[in-house]
Order: structure tokens, then C-alpha cells, then sequence
């Protein structure tokens, strides 16, 4: 199961991470709010201890009762019983409220750290994960580690504190006795914490498999044409039981785990009550101690159980959180770009649109470099095509211009100037980008139009003018809403070529120096390529333009066009140039141009 | 027969009787160990005492070490019964969580493999994971966890309340007087903290989707330098987001306090009311210490209550989602129907004046349209984007339902056709290709087993063998679902290449090249010419010179069927294909 190479690489996260740094990081998020905090703890220290000293109080009660006093002897007593047990509900509920308040902030504060470092990662880091990675990364795990502050960390403190302050009581109530009571409590902390490992390995592979189970029906139901195509309803049954099998064998193994050790931590968390008694009541019986002082232990050690339950319960999930906090870690100590790429350069030209390369090498793993010594040179306004095999450069090429890789050698030169002195901020604000996948998000069409930061006060004239030159009018005439028709996610209510129309009519609007079309018109049927060609027209006129396609009957018309063929370029020319030439060129046109 | 969520729970609970009974036994003797703790410390309290008359008479009569001895042994024994209590419901009661979530699991898919296309329109995939997930855990948990829980509270409440009665049950009353008058402000609250919780869910999505999007456009953002909106966006989201779960957490909280109120006054009345009646000899000090306990106690079912009750709520919410969607049972199985099986063989397609729009209220997709295709010949079809023609393929296919009568495969109504003769003699590629989480291998072999030999034939065909070469594992290379490391070229060819694997004697093609480029279709197409010789084929293209293979070409535009002149139209128009003048 591919699944369980994931588990590996977690078991070495966990490794690495089992002396908490990650979680210190995600702690040390929360400086701002660390009065909070410690306000809040202070709260639910001082809410155990009342309960603790109201427990002692009783203790007198009692003794006042043993010994015969008069009601009036008692009354303060219990009047000071109840203020300390007021007192406590409301430290308790005080200090819980603050602490989740707290912990709240701090994931904000995470979250917002995680955002802005994902403008500085170099764009190589989304090329090396799959996509899905880095979205659990800022979605689940995230979630993982606040559902661990807000729940399981506050819990477990509450119990860790009110288990401190029990023990403390017994010990400062009666040394002697108090010692003896301490020591039985043990083997009940003991026994939850030494008995989590294979509980938690089965809580794991439990959410494993549980993941893969829900992948697999989300498989089968986007894949139910092709099902249905090959006849598959039997077999994508048998697999589906399979994997439910699994599953529910995992959610056994961690009942019977767990149907063993909370019953035998209950019972383990009554001994000392049971020790209180027996021990207590000789010594009472003997004389040798005060019935109120047995009545404040028995307390004492009723108050000890549901702490422990807790502990025990929540232990489980720890291990989660250290390997979420360990994973955000990870995320936020990357290389930045700014590392990768070299220091940024400081000048602001406004760019016009010449570019050239001189012998630039680049590669995107070391050892296997995808440019070998590409070199040319283009003037402002020209149409620039780029044609060659899938994987001979064209792309790689296109991507140096707004720096999203570095060079391993030679140079580029915007408008003549070294690509390297612009501050690359402002260099990219220029470019234009229009690719085979546009994105489309939930919006309206208004908002996507705009998303690319084409300035955010455009009016609607200005918008709708654009859409006209794109011929994007065509489809908001068929639309009730207009601007404002509503796009889904992926923009799946429009067609791939209302698509691309968007992108121009984004591009457009934009206005940049230097426009790069990555493959995009790939997918258009004929009528809607027509429209688009006319559009593109409209859009590369007085810029500089750089065309990918494999469509020669897309570039034909370009001023300048580049032939590529792992990682060189191995003709230039206009088209009719290179037909003449009878090259490589000449090769791959023939074989478009048939009627 | 469609069914509710109350009649499916009942009958798994008499299903599974046995198991349900004796864990609730289980739960029960849990139950009654637990409360029967304050009782041993009030016998212990009054044996240490000197009150021998307040203790039962099994325990003995002398105030001795003995006596106490007996009495703590009594006490483990009670302990142990508890133990064996608590383990005893987890195996019987809590099992039944995972067991039934197996089975609701199981059904889920066992209804939905067999659905009509359509009914997918109005369940989207999204919906439908939330009933497969949310809902689904909601269901489970009614069927185990949530039962425990609440009977656990109720056995509890009960237990304690009696207990507390049958030490003075004036004294009790005084105690538990501000009890009744409590638990509806609790559940408003509960409520109240649900629906802010659901709130904080739906933020906590969109956050999700925020985050998706930016991650998905990242590159796009950095050459054009557009991240601050997207970044903006995001912060206020998550803002958005920290604030409403704050919400739900200060609603759940007030829940605390309110239910400490009744321990409190309850104290109140002891501290007064009850040292009275040590002082006057009516109450022991064991029995004094003991009601304390138990007040102390109910502060806990009284402050889960709520939950408990929400719990169900929205276990039977959940129950009914996941039953609308069992019920759909009936559709499948009218679309399962017939299986009528063809008496000749020959795949003669036949569709006859075939008007079809999705849904009521959209516009004509197909508008009388009349196409027969008889065995053996190539027929292509071509048309601007939206003209109908992956919607006429797939209805051919038998993919998407039409009024009977219209479409018919050799000579039976497409819809009543067995389906297992149809998967076996028509294969369709649409034009987004689908893959499978699994090896190339995996996905190309399906549910039957090919030689290695056949494989790299067929993936030369497609003229993907080369690029299977190359890649780390060869045929055992993974690809993702919607085949995450392959190109739109690789993964529509590697589709292609699955099809092609199983002979079939009818073959619809929806434009399954248009992301290979045009070297490599011209190609593809000339191996398959040879290839699919005897087969009947439609080919759906946007390029007409992908269609040159056939024998004869038609053009769908805006739903309308006409036969195209493929030779003529090129010289007439002086256009060649490509659009370019």
C-alpha cells in the first residue's frame, strides 16, 4: 500500500522528534500571548487548591462533629467550605476560557507563519512534493496541532495539575501517611503511560487505513464512467470489502487494546482510596489517627481518579501532535528563495521587453541539466514561438524569465540589464503568465478577472471592454449575471475554451511588458481556437510575446521562432526561413500541414 | 422498498441481540461498582466510628480490624466486578461502533457502483464523501458509543439518585431540589455549541479551499508576483475562522459552571441541614460523608447530558442522510432491469431522431438527431466545443439514460441491453482520462491478467512503450488517481492503450488525443487504422485531420447532425485544418 511508505517517513519523524522541538516551536509561537497563559494556569492552580483545602475543611466538619462542638464552631467552617468551592468553579471556568483563548491565538499565529513562508519557498519545493503534501500540511496538520492545544493539551495540564495538587495535599496534610497513599498512585500513571505504544500504533493505522478507505470510494465514484465502461461493479466491490476489512480489523485491535488497559487503569486509580481505608481506619481504630484527617484522604483520593482517566485517554493523541508540530517545523525551516536564487537585486527598471540569453545552463536536479548553452536575443514587441518535443526546454526556458529557478551558468538580460540586479518583486510584476491549466476559483467572473492583481479599481467598463477584444463577451451574453455569474471551483461550468478566454481576458487587463503563453491552446476545438488566435493577436500587439505550442499552425506567424531539441536550440528563424532551410523544422511542420 | 433510519437501527439491534443485551449488562454492573464506592466508605466511615448498627450484617458486628478487613475485601471484590464490567461492554457494546460501521461502509458503495449517471448530478461527489464520513461516523457512533455513553449516564443518575434516597430521602429531595430546573438551559447550550461547532466546520472548509487554491495557482502567483491577494485572503479567513471556534469554546465552558450549581447548593444543604442531623444522631457520618460523594458524582452526567442528547440528534440526522442514499437501491436496480440479450451479434448502433437535453430546464444538447452506424465502419464526428458530441458517445455507450425507444445496439434498446454483454462488447474512451491509484500495470491489466508481451504491444501502439521505459519502475510505476505523474498526453494514451487492450467490436473515442501532439497522434492514428479493421468506431475529434481515417464524417454544431465532405471542404474554404487562413 503506497500509504505505508507515508508511515515510514513518519515513524522517522517521530525519531527525530522525540525530544519535542517541534512542539517548543509551535509553543513559542504563542510569545505574544504568554501573560494569557500564564494567567490562565495561574487560575486553574489556584482553583485545585481550593478544592484540595476545601477537602481538609471537611476534615475538621467531621472532627468538629466527632467531637461534639456546638453548630456555631461549625458554620464558619462551612461557610469557608463553600467560598473555597465557589471560589474553584469559578477559577476553573475562568482559567479554561483564557487557556483556550490562548491556544487559539497561537494556531492563528501558526497558520499566519506557515502563509507567509509560503510566499518565500522557492517554487523547486512544489515541484518536489505532490500537491496534496503541502495542502495536509497547512490543513490537517495544522488541525491536528490545534485540536491538540484547545483539547488535549489543556486537558492533560488540568489533570497534570490537579494530580500535582493532590499529592502535594496528601504530603503536606500527613508526611507519613501522605507518603505511603503517594505510592500507590504511581502504578496507575505508570501503567497508562508505558501501555500507549501499541495503542497508538494501532490509532494510527487505524486513521490510515481509514484515510485509504475513504480515498478509494472517492476513486471509485470520480471513476464510475470508466466502471461502468469495463464492467468493474463486481470487482471494485471485492476491493472495497477488502480494504473495509482492514479497516475494521485496526479498530479491533484498538478495542481490545483499550477493553484491557482503562479497566485495569480504573481499577488501579481506586487503590489508594482502598489503601486510605484500610491502612487509615487500623490507625483510626488504633487511635492513631484523627477520623477527620482519614475523611480529608478519602477526598483527596477521590479526587485522583478522573485526572488519571484523562491522562490515560488523552495520551494517545500526543504522539499525533508531535508529529504534526514536527512536520510544520520542517515546512517553516526550508531554504527560502531568496537562499536558493542568490541575493535579490535592487533596480527598478520599467521594462520594455527585450530579453536575451547568453549560454545559460540550468537544471533542475544536479547532474542533469535541462538547458545546455541556450542563447538568443529578442527585441521589444516581437512574437516569439518555441517549438521542439515535449521535455526539450521550451518550458524551462520560459520559466527563467521571472526567476523561478536559478542558473547554474551563463546570463539573461532584460532591456540589456543583467536579470539578476532587478529586484525580482518588480520584475515579476511586469510578466504576463497564461498556461494550459488556468485557475478558476469560486467567484465571481468579475473577481477572477481581476485575481491577478490587474489592479483592483478597474470599472466595469474597462473589465467588459477587455472581454470584448477577447471575444469573452460571447459567453457573458449567454449567462444571466453578467460580471457577476458565478464560477465554480475549477471553473467546471464553463468549457476548457471559456476557459482560456478568461486567462486572456485576465492577461489583458493586466497589461504586462512580456507575455508568456505556456501551451495554451492545447485543447480548444476549432472555432473557439479562431477566436482565441484572434484574441492573442489583440493581446501580444505592442509587447513582447513567448509562445509554446505544439501546434506549428499556432506560431506560424511569429517574428522569430526557436527550435528546440534537448536542451539547445538547434534552428532559428521565421517560418519561412526555416521551411527553406529543409531542417528539423521543416520536418515537424509537414507532418501539421495536411488538409 | 425504501426504508427509514429508525427501522434499519432496530433491526441491527435485533440482529445482533445477544451482544447488545449483555453488554448492557456489562454496562450495568459497571455501573452499579461505581456507586457502590461511596457506599463502602460510608460503611467504612461508620465501622471506624463505632456505628456497628448502621452496617449490613454480612460485614459483621465488632469493631475490630477484622471486621474492616472483610469489609475491604468486599470492596475489591466490587472493584474487580467493575473491571470485569468495564471490559465486558467495550467487547460487546463499543465492537459493535466498528462492526456496523463496516457494514454501513460496505453498503454505501454497494448501492452507489450500480447508479444511474444522472443521479450524480444531484449528489455531488462532495456530498456524498460527507455522508460517507461525517455522516457516516455520526451513524456508527449511535450504534455503539453513544449508547454507552447514555446509559452509562442514565444507570448512573439513577443509581446515585437511589442511593441518595435510601439514606434519607428528605435530605436528598432538599439536595437535588434545583436539579430539574437545570438540564434545559444545558441543552440549549449543548445546542447552541453544535450549531457554533457546524459554523466553525464550514469556515474551517472554506479555509481549506483558500488554501487549496493558493497552493494550486503558487506558481502562476510568483512569476506574476500576484501572491498578496491570495495571501490576504487567506489571513482574514483564518481569522474568520479563530473567532468562531473561540465561540463554540466559551458556549461549551458556560456548561460547566451551570452544572456545578446544583453540587453547590447541594452542598449548601448538607453543610447546614445535614450536620444537623449528625449533631441530632439521625444521619451517621458515614452516611453524611457518602452524600457528599454522590453529589459530587451527578455533576458529571449532568454536564454531558446535553452532548449526550445532540449526540443522537444528530446520529439520526446522519442515519437518514446515509439511508436517502440506500434507498437509491430502487433506481439502480430499474436501471439493472432488463438484461436482455441481442439474438445476432453484429453491433449494428442505431439512433433514431434522439432529441436530449440534462435535466428539465436546460437547453437541447442533441436535437433530432439520426445516426446509423452499421458493423465494421469508421465514423467520425467532429464539432465545435459544447455541440453534443461527447454526449452522444456516451449516450451510445449506454452511459446516460434516454426515453426508450431512441437508441438501440444491435437491435435491443440501449437500456435494455444485459450490461455485462454491453461492457463486453463496447468500450468507450472519453476525453478526460481517468486512472487509477495503482501501477501502469495495474491500470492498464484492471480486473483480468495479460501477458507482459500484449502490454508493451498495446502501449507501442499508443506510442507510450518508449516513455513506460524510461520511467523508474516500468510497468510497475505508480500513478496517482487522474494520474498525477503523467502528462495530459501520457494519461489520455495510457487510457486509450487500456481500451485497446480488450477486443471490442464497438469503440467510441471522444477526442482522446487532443493533448498529444500532432507528431505523434499521426502516429497513433496510423497504427490504429490496421488495428481497429472489422470494429466498429466513432471518432470524436476537434481536429479534422484526425479524421481522415474515416469512412465517413459527420458534423455535429448546436445539437444538429449533418454528414461532412472532408475533401471538399478543405479546397472549397481554402482553409486548412488548424484554423490558420
Amino acid at each position: 500500500m503506497k500509504d505505508d511508505s507515508l508511515a515510514e517517513s513518519d515513524d522517522k519523524v517521530l525519531a527525530a522528534a522525540s525530544d519535542l522541538i517541534g512542539m517548543l516551536q509551535v509553543l513559542r509561537m504563542g510569545s505574544h500571548v504568554y501573560r494569557q497563559l500564564f494567567s490562565a494556569l495561574a487560575l486553574i492552580i489556584v482553583a485545585a487548591m481550593s478544592v484540595m483545602y476545601s477537602a481538609r475543611l471537611l476534615g475538621r466538619i467531621v472532627e468538629s462533629l466527632v467531637g461534639g462542638r456546638d453548630a456555631s464552631e461549625i458554620w464558619p467552617i462551612s461557610a469557608a467550605f463553600l467560598a473555597l468551592e465557589a471560589s474553584a468553579v469559578a477559577c476553573q471556568y475562568f482559567g479554561r476560557v483564557i487557556l483556550a483563548h490562548a491556544t487559539i491565538e497561537i494556531t492563528y499565529k501558526l497558520r499566519s507563519e506557515l502563509f507567509a513562508k509560503m510566499r518565500r519557498l522557492p517554487i523547486a519545493y512544489f515541484d518536489s512534493q505532490p500537491l496534496g503534501r503541502t495542502i495536509t500540511r497547512l490543513t490537517s496538520d495544522v488541525e491536528g496541532i490545534e485540536n491538540f492545544f484547545t483539547g488535549t493539551l489543556a486537558r492533560v495540564l488540568i489533570a497534570v495539575i490537579n494530580i500535582l495538587t493532590v499529592l502535594t495535599a496528601m504530603l503536606v496534610t500527613d508526611l507519613h501517611f501522605g507518603a505511603i497513599i503517594v505510592a500507590v498512585c504511581f502504578p496507575a500513571l505508570m501503567f497508562s503511560v508505558a501501555l500507549r505504544r501499541p495503542v497508538v500504533f494501532w490509532l494510527r493505522t487505524y486513521k490510515r487505513r481509514s484515510a485509504h478507505l475513504n480515498a478509494k470510494l472517492a476513486e471509485y465514484l470520480n471513476g464510475l464512467p470508466v466502471i461502468r465502461i469495463f464492467g468493474l461493479e463486481i470487482w471494485s466491490q471485492r476491493q472495497f470489502d477488502e480494504s473495509a476489512a482492514e479497516l475494521l480489523q485496526a479498530g479491533i485491535a484498538t478495542l481490545n487494546w483499550n477493553s484491557v488497559i482503562r479497566p485495569v487503569a480504573v481499577f488501579l486509580c481506586s487503590l489508594p482510596t482502598v489503601l486510605v481505608l484500610w491502612l487509615g481506619g487500623q490507625r483510626v481504630i488504633d487511635g492513631a489517627m484523627e477520623l477527620g484527617l482519614l475523611v480529608a484522604f478519602v477526598r483527596f483520593s477521590e479526587r485522583f481518579v478522573s485526572p488519571i482517566r484523562v491522562i490515560s485517554t488523552e495520551i494517545q493523541n500526543i504522539q499525533e501532535a508531535v508529529v504534526s508540530s514536527e512536520r510544520v517545523r520542517r515546512m517553516l525551516t526550508e531554504t527560502e528563495e531568496h537562499d536558493v536564487l542568490g541575493r535579490d537585486g535592487s533596480l527598478l527598471p520599467t521594462l520594455r521587453g527585450a530579453i536575451e540569453f547568453r549560454d545559460v545552463w540550468m537544471s533542475y536536479k544536479p547532474g542533469t541539466p535541462v538547458l545546455k548553452g541556450v542563447s538568443f536575443k529578442i527585441t521589444h514587441g516581437m512574437k516569439v514561438g518555441l517549438v521542439g518535443a515535449t521535455g526539450s526546454g521550451k518550458s524551462s526556458t520560459v520559466n527563467l524569465i521571472p526567476r523561478l529557478y536559478p542558473l547554474q551558468s551563463g546570463q539573461i538580460f532584460l532591456d540589456d540589464i543583467n536579470i539578476a540586479d532587478i529586484k525580482s518583486a518588480h520584475l515579476r510584476r511586469q510578466l504576463g503568465y497564461v498556461s494550459q491549466d488556468v485557475i478558476v476559483f469560486a467567484g465571481s467572473l468579475r473577481a477572477n478577472l481581476l485575481a491577478s492583481g490587474a489592479g483592483q479599481g478597474l470599472s466595469d467598463e474597462l473589465i467588459l471592454a477587455a472581454c470584448a477584444r477577447t471575444g469573452l463577451s460571447e459567453v457573458i451574453a449567454n449567462v444571466e449575471d453578467g460580471l457577476d455569474y458565478q464560477l465554480v471551483e475549477g471553473g467546471e461550468n464553463l468549457s476548457a475554451g471559456e476557459r482560456q478566454l478568461v486567462a486572456f481576458t485576465r492577461m489583458l487587463l493586466r497589461d504586462p511588458a512580456i507575455l508568456i503563453l505556456d501551451e495554451a491552446t492545447a485543447n480548444i476545438d476549432e472555432h473557439c481556437e479562431r477566436m482565441i488566435q484572434a484574441a492573442t493577436f489583440e493581446l501580444m500587439a505592442g509587447r513582447t510575446c513567448l509562445v509554446i505550442a505544439h501546434r506549428l499552425s499556432t506560431i506560424i506567424h511569429c517574428d522569430l521562432i526557436l527550435v528546440f531539441a534537448d536542451g539547445q536550440i538547434v534552428e532559428q528563424g521565421t517560418h519561412s526561413e526555416l521551411m527553406g532551410r529543409g531542417g528539423y523544422y521543416a520536418q515537424l511542420a509537414g507532418k501539421q500541414l495536411l488538409s | 422498498m425504501a426504508t427509514t433510519a429508525g427501522k434499519l437501527y432496530l433491526g441491527t439491534l435485533r440482529r445482533h441481540w445477544l451482544p447488545y443485551a449483555t453488554g448492557i449488562v456489562a454496562l450495568f454492573s459497571c455501573s452499579i461498582s461505581e456507586v457502590m464506592i461511596p457506599k463502602f466508605v460510608q460503611w467504612a466511615l461508620d465501622l471506624i466510628g463505632g456505628r456497628m448498627s448502621m452496617l449490613p450484617a454480612w460485614i459483621g458486628a465488632e469493631r475490630s480490624v477484622a471486621t474492616l478487613n472483610m469489609l475491604i475485601l468486599s470492596l475489591l471484590l466490587v472493584l474487580l466486578l467493575g473491571l470485569l464490567g468495564r471490559f465486558g461492554w467495550r467487547q460487546l457494546l463499543a465492537r459493535q461502533t466498528h462492526v456496523s460501521g463496516r457494514d454501513l461502509k460496505v453498503h454505501f458503495w454497494q448501492v452507489l457502483r450500480h447508479l444511474p449517471l444522472a443521479t450524480f448530478h444531484e449528489y455531488s461527489l462532495g456530498d456524498l464523501m460527507n455522508r460517507a464520513t461525517g455522516d457516516w461516523n455520526a451513524t456508527r457512533a449511535i450504534h455503539g458509543f453513544t449508547l454507552v455513553q447514555s446509559l452509562d449516564l442514565i444507570f448512573f443518575s439513577v443509581l446515585s439518585i437511589a442511593s441518595m434516597i435510601a439514606i434519607d430521602w428528605k435530605l436528598a429531595l432538599a439536595c437535588l431540589v434545583i436539579l430539574p430546573f437545570l438540564p434545559r438551559t444545558i441543552l440549549k447550550l449543548a445546542r447552541r455549541e453544535r450549531d457554533q461547532h457546524e459554523v466553525a466546520q464550514d469556515k474551517l472548509g472554506e479555509l481549506s479551499d483558500a488554501v487549496t487554491q493558493s497552493l494550486s495557482t503558487i506558481r502562476l502567483q510568483r512569476a506574476t508576483h500576484s501572491e498578496a491577494l491570495w495571501e490576504e485572503r487567506l489571513h482574514r479567513e483564518a481569522r474568520e475562522y479563530s473567532e468562531r471556534r473561540f465561540a463554540v469554546v466559551k458556549t461549551g465552558w458556560k456548561i460547566y459552571p451551570l452544572a456545578a450549581l446544583p453540587t453547590l447548593g447541594a452542598y449548601a444543604v448538607l453543610l447546614y441541614w445535614g450536620v444537623h442531623l449528625v449533631q441530632i444522631g439521625q444521619l451517621s457520618i458515614g452516611q453524611f460523608v457518602a452524600m457528599q460523594s454522590y453529589v459530587l458524582m451527578l455533576q458529571g452526567p449532568l454536564a454531558d447530558m446535553g452532548d449526550c442528547i445532540a449526540e443522537w440528534q444528530r446520529g439520526f440526522a446522519s442515519f437518514g442522510r446515509m439511508v436517502e442514499i440506500f434507498n437509491l437501491q430502487a433506481l439502480a436496480e430499474r436501471f439493472l432491469g432488463k438484461n436482455a440479450l441481442p439474438e445476432d451479434q453484429s453491433p449494428r448502433l442505431s439512433v433514431n431522431h434522439l432529441t436530449f437535453s440534462y435535466g428539465d430546464n436546460s437547453r437541447q444538447v442533441l436535437k433530432d438527431v439520426t445516426l446509423h452506424v452499421a458493423p465494421g465502419e469508421h465514423i467520425g464526428i467532429f464539432g465545435p466545443i459544447g455541440a453534443g458530441k461527447s454526449t452522444l458517445l456516451a449516450i451510445s455507450a449506454g452511459l446516460v439514460e434516454v426515453a426508450p425507444g431512441f437508441v438501440s445496439l444491435a437491435g435491443v434498446d440501449v437500456h435494455d441491453l444485459d450490461r455485462t454483454w454491453l461492457a463486453q462488447h463496447v468500450t468507450m474512451v472519453p476525453q478526460r482520462a481517468f486512472l487509477f491509484a495503482g501501477s501502469i500495470r495495474y491500470n492498464l491489466e484492471l480486473d483480468q491478467e495479460f501477458g507482459e508481451a500484449e502490454l508493451w504491444r498495446v502501449l507501442s501502439l499508443v506510442r507510450l512503450d518508449a516513455d513506460v521505459r524510461s520511467f523508474p519502475g516500468g510497468l510497475d510505476t505508480w500513478v496517482g488517481e487522474w494520474g498525477i505523474n503523467l502528462s495530459g498526453g501520457q494519461k489520455q494514451r495510457l487510457a486509450l492503450a487500456r481500451a485497446l487492450l480488450r477486443e471490442r467490436s464497438v469503440i467510441l473515442l471522444d477526442d482522446c488525443l487532443s493533448a498529444v501532439d500532432a507528431v505523434t497522434e499521426e502516429e497513433i492514428l496510423r497504427g490504429l487504422r490496421d488495428r481497429l479493421r472489422g470494429a466498429t468506431v466513432i471518432w470524436v475529434a476537434h481536429r479534422m485531420s484526425t479524421l481522415k481515417l474515416c469512412d465517413q464524417v459527420y458534423q455535429l454544431d448546436a445539437g444538429v447532425l449533418s454528414p461532412f465532405d472532408l475533401t471538399n471542404a478543405a479546397h472549397q474554404n481554402g482553409m486548412r485544418p488548424g484554423g490558420a487562413p
